[in-house]
C-alpha cells in the first residue's frame, strides 16, 4: 500500500515538474482567468464567497504563469477596484489583505504598482504592513517604492527596523548600506538577530563581517537584556557561518570558530572543514582549528575516533614547536584507546 | 496526467484509517521526532486533518520524573489557537500564532494524540540536532516573519489545499530568509530536508521540490501524508560505562568517570542514589534555556567526573542515565570499596542472587528509580530464624 502511495505521489509530482509553462497567453487562459475574476466580482456583496473567489485567483495564479501583462493589468486594476469597496469588517480585512498579497507577488504590473504606493501612504496599519510584507519578499521592486518607505519611516509612521526588510525587497543594492549600518549600531539585541537573517539574501560570506565585530556586544548583555527565545548566535544561519569559516582564515576565523561553537551545530560530518584548516599555511588559522577541534573532542561533538587520526595526521606536519607540542598532549589525553600513543 | 490524478484522488477518497500509518509510540521518543495531534475541530464537529510538531526534548531536567511529558517541549508552527474559528468555519482575529514552543503534555492533551513517529532512517543525533537547530533559525525573523498558511478572516477549509508560499511568486531558490507562509506539515518538512532527511518524497528546499509538494497540497496533500511517510518511532535508552571500562572491570580510585553515550539524542541527566535510596549526585545538560534549545549541548557522549566530594564514598549505590528525550539507561547497582573489592553489576537477576543480605525489589520497580535496600546480613538471618 505504501508502495502504491508512494508511486502516485511520485509520478503526480513529477508529471507537474515536468510541465513546461506556456510562453504565451492562450485563449483558452484568458477565458478562465475572465472567469475567476468575474466571479471575485459579482461577490462583492458576499464577503466570504469573496474569500473564496479570490483564493482561486491566488491557486489559479500559482501554477499559471502564462497570463500576458495585458491580462495581468486588466486583473489587477478590478482587483484594486474591488479592494477599494470592501469594508473592514473581519473577513473583508483578509479579502483585502489577499488582494495585497496576490498583487504583491504575481502581477508586476503598473497597476499593481500605484497601488502599492497608494496603500503605503494612505492604507491603514494592517494593510500598510502587509504591504511592506510584500515588498519585503520582492514582489513589488522599485526605487519610487523605496523612497515611499523611506519616508514613512522619515515621517515616523514605521520604524527603521520596520522598514529594512522592505527596502531590502525594493532595492537590495540600496538597501545594503542601510542594513551594515543599523547591525554596526543598533544595541536592540532581538533587532540585531531579526535584521542579520537579512544578509543571507546576497549570499555573501564578506558582508558578514559586521556581525561578526558586533557579536562580542551583544554576547556579553546579561541574561536579561535577552528577549526569551534568542540569543546572538541566531543572527547567522548554519549554511552562511559554514561559508564565511571555508573562505577566512586567522583572527576572522577564530572569531567565527567561536560563534560556530557557541552555536552548537558542528559534528562529525563538518569535520572535513576544519581538517582542511589545520593544512592552512597560517599559524593562526591552525592554531584556532587546532583549539576548535580539542575544544568539541572534550565536549562529544565529534567523536574521539574520528578526531584522532585528523589530530595525528596534523602533529605529523606541525611546523610550529607550540603547536606540534599541544597536539601531541591533545593526542595523549585522548587516550590509547584511539590511537593517541604511538 | 489525468489518469495518474484520478488515482491520486481516489487513494484520497479511501477511509483514512485504512492507509494510514501506525500509531506512533505514545511513551518515548527521541529528540527531532515529530509528534501528531488531530488538528483542533473546525466549527468544534470536524477535524480536518493532523497537526504536526518537532519534538525538542526533556527540557526541564530538574522538574522531576524525565519520563513526564510535561517536562517535555514541543516547536511547532502553531497555526490555529484552541476556538478559532466561528460557525462558519471562519478564523477569527488574534487567533493564529507562527514559530513557537508548545509543552508536549499539553500537546498530547488538547485533541486526540497520535504518538512520536521517527524518519524512516531513524536519524542519528547529529542530524537530530540540526533539524532542531533549523526549527529555531526559523522562529527569529523578525522583519518579514514566517506566517501560518492561513490567516484570520480566512476559511479554514483552506488548510485543505494551502501548504507553503515563498519569494515574491513561489519561483526561483527557496532560502529560509524568502519562506513566506508555511502549514505545520510544511515547517517539519522543511527542517527534516534542510538536514538531508526530506520525510516526502520532494526536497521542499529546492526549487522543484517545493513546486512539486505545493501542487500536491493543492490536491489534497495534508499533514496525515506526511505521517504516512513515518514510523513509529523507535527508542533506545543511553549506555553508561565508568572510567571507560565496561560495567564490571572498574577499579577503586579518586576519581570516577561516567560516560553516557546516546546516539540519537544525547546524553542527558546521571543520577546516583546511595544505599538508601536518597540521590547522593545528580548532573544533568541542559537543553533549554530561556526559550531557546541549548544546540551545543546536545551530543552523542558526555562524561560526569565524580570524586569522594560528590558523595562517591564507601557504599552501595544506584546509577541511572538519561538522555534529551528522558529515555534511561539499563539500572546500574555498584559499590565502592571498603566493603570489598569494587564490583558493578547490572540490575539482573544475578546480582539479588550474588549479594548477601540483599532486599530484592521486583525488576519492574527498579526501572523506576526505587531505592535499593541493605541490610545487616547477620540481622536478616536472626529475623528470618
Amino acid at each position: 500500500m505504501l508502495a502504491g502511495f508512494l508511486t502516485i505521489y511520485t509520478l503526480s509530482g513529477l508529471a507537474y515538474a515536468q510541465q513546461a509553462p506556456a510562453k504565451t497567453e492562450t485563449p483558452g487562459v484568458k477565458a478562465e482567468i475572465e472567469v475567476l475574476i468575474s466571479k471575485a466580482e459579482v461577490s462583492q456583496k458576499d464577503p466570504l464567497k469573496l474569500n473564496d473567489a479570490i483564493n482561486k485567483i491566488l491557486d489559479y495564479g500559482l501554477y499559471n504563469k502564462s497570463a500576458s501583462q495585458a491580462t495581468k493589468s486588466d486583473v489587477a486594476a478590478r482587483l484594486v477596484k474591488i479592494y477599494n469597496s470592501l469594508d473592514d469588517t473581519l473577513i473583508n480585512t483578509a479579502n483585502k489583505k489577499q488582494i495585497i498579497e496576490f498583487l504583491g507577488s504575481r502581477n508586476k504590473v503598473p497597476e499593481a504598482h500605484e497601488f502599492f504606493l497608494s496603500v503605503l501612504e494612505n492604507g491603514k496599519g494592517q494593510y500598510r504592513a502587509e504591504a511592506l510584507r510584500a515588498i519585503y519578499f520582492g514582489g513589488i521592486p522599485g526605487d519610487d517604492i523605496y523612497d515611499k518607505v523611506k519616508s514613512l519611516v522619515a515621517r515616523g509612521i514605521i520604524k527603521e527596523e520596520e522598514s529594512l526588510g522592505s527596502l531590502k525587497g525594493a532595492n537590495p543594492q540600496r538597501a545594503l548600506p542601510e542594513i551594515q549600518k543599523f547591525l554596526a549600531t543598533t544595541k536592540d539585541p532581538e533587532w540585531f538577530v531579526g535584521i542579520g537573517h537579512l544578509l543571507y539574501y546576497y549570499k555573501d560570506p564578506s558582508l558578514l563581517d559586521v556581525l561578526f565585530q558586533r557579536y562580542d556586544y551583544f554576547k556579553g548583555l546579561p541574561a536579561s537584556a535577552w528577549p526569551e527565545g534568542y540569543d546572538p548566535t541566531l543572527c547567522i544561519s548554519t549554511e552562511m557561518l559554514m561559508k564565511y569559516i571555508e573562505v577566512n582564515e586567522g583572527v576572522k576565523l577564530k572569531k567565527a570558530l567561536e560563534v560556530f561553537e557557541d552555536s552548537g551545530v558542528f559534528g562529525n560530518r563538518k569535520l572535513p572543514v576544519l581538517q582542511k584548516k589545520l593544512e592552512s599555511a597560517n599559524l593562526a588559522t591552525r592554531k584556532a582549528a587546532t583549539e576548535f577541534l580539542i575544544h568539541q573532542t572534550e565536549i562529544g561533538s565529534v567523536s574521539r575516533e574520528n578526531i584522532a587520526p585528523v589530530l595525528k595526521d596534523a602533529e605529523a606536519r606541525e611546523t610550529d614547536k607550540d603547536l606540534k607540542l599541544r597536539l601531541k598532549s591533545a593526542l595523549k589525553k585522548l587516550g590509547p584507546r584511539v590511537g593517541g600513543k604511538k | 496526467m489525468k489518469l495518474i490524478e484520478r488515482l491520486f484522488f481516489l487513494t484520497l477518497l479511501l477511509p483514512s484509517g485504512l492507509w494510514a500509518a501506525a500509531d506512533g509510540n505514545h511513551t518515548s521518543r527521541e529528540i527531532a521526532d515529530v509528534v501528531f495531534r488531530d488538528l483542533d475541530k473546525t466549527l468544534g464537529v470536524i477535524s480536518l486533518d493532523l497537526h504536526g510538531g518537532i519534538y525538542v526534548g526533556n527540557t526541564c531536567k530538574t522538574c522531576g520524573d524525565p519520563a513526564l511529558s510535561y517536562y517535555h517541549q514541543v516547536i511547532e508552527m502553531t497555526g490555529m489557537l484552541s476556538n478559532a474559528t466561528n460557525w462558519r468555519g471562519i478564523i477569527q482575529e488574534g487567533k493564529v500564532k507562527g514559530i513557537g514552543f508548545v509543552n508536549l503534555g499539553a500537546f498530547e492533551h488538547r485533541n486526540v494524540y497520535h504518538g512520536a513517529f521517527m524518519h524512516p532512517d531513524n536519524p542519528d543525533v547529529e542530524t537530530r540536532r540540526d533539524i532542531l537547530k533549523k526549527a529555531q533559525d526559523l522562529r527569529t525573523r523578525k522583519s518579514g516573519a514566517i506566517d501560518y498558511i492561513v490567516q484570520p478572516g480566512q476559511s479554514a477549509y483552506n488548510l485543505q489545499t494551502k501548504y507553503f508560499t515563498y519569494g515574491d511568486d513561489n519561483t526561483g531558490p527557496v532560502t529560509d530568509e524568502n519562506i513566506k507562509r508555511m502549514r505545520s506539515d510544511a515547517f517539519v518538512e522543511y527542517c527534516y530536508a534542510s538536514a538531508y532527511v526530506p520525510i516526502m518524497p520532494y526536497d521542499l528546499t529546492t526549487e522543484g521540490g517545493a513546486a512539486s509538494l505545493m501542487y500536491l497540497a493543492a490536491r489534497g496533500m495534508l499533514p496525515s501524508s506526511q505521517q504516512f511517510n513515518m514510523r513509529s518511532s523507535q527508542t533506545d535508552g543511553p549506555t553508561l560505562t565508568i572510567n571507560g571500562a565496561p560495567v564490571g572491570d572498574i577499579e577503586t580510585g579518586p576519581k570516577y568517570d561516567f560516560n553516557i553515550q546516546d546516539q540519537k539524542s544525547g546524553a542527558g541527566i546521571l543520577k546516583i542514589s546511595n544505599e538508601d535510596g536518597a540521590v547522593v549526585y545528580s548532573s544533568s545538560v541542559v537543553l533549554m534555556k530561556n526559550g531557546l534549545i541549548q544546540t551545543s549541548n546536545i551530543n552523542a557522549a558526555h562524561e560526569f567526573s565524580l570524586t569522594t566530594a560528590d558523595g562517591m564514598e564507601p557504599g552501595y549505590f544506584h546509577a541511572a542515565a538519561y538522555d534529551h528525550a528522558g529515555n534511561s539507561s539499563q539500572n546500574f547497582n555498584f559499590k565502592i570499596p571498603e566493603l570489598t573489592a569494587i564490583n558493578i553489576n547490572s540490575a539482573k537477576d544475578v546480582l539479588y542472587n550474588n549479594l548477601r543480605g540483599f532486599q530484592p525489589w521486583p525488576l519492574p520497580l527498579l526501572n523506576a528509580l526505587i531505592p535499593l535496600k541493605f541490610s545487616n546480613p547477620s540481622r536478616a538471618s536472626r529475623r528470618s530464624a
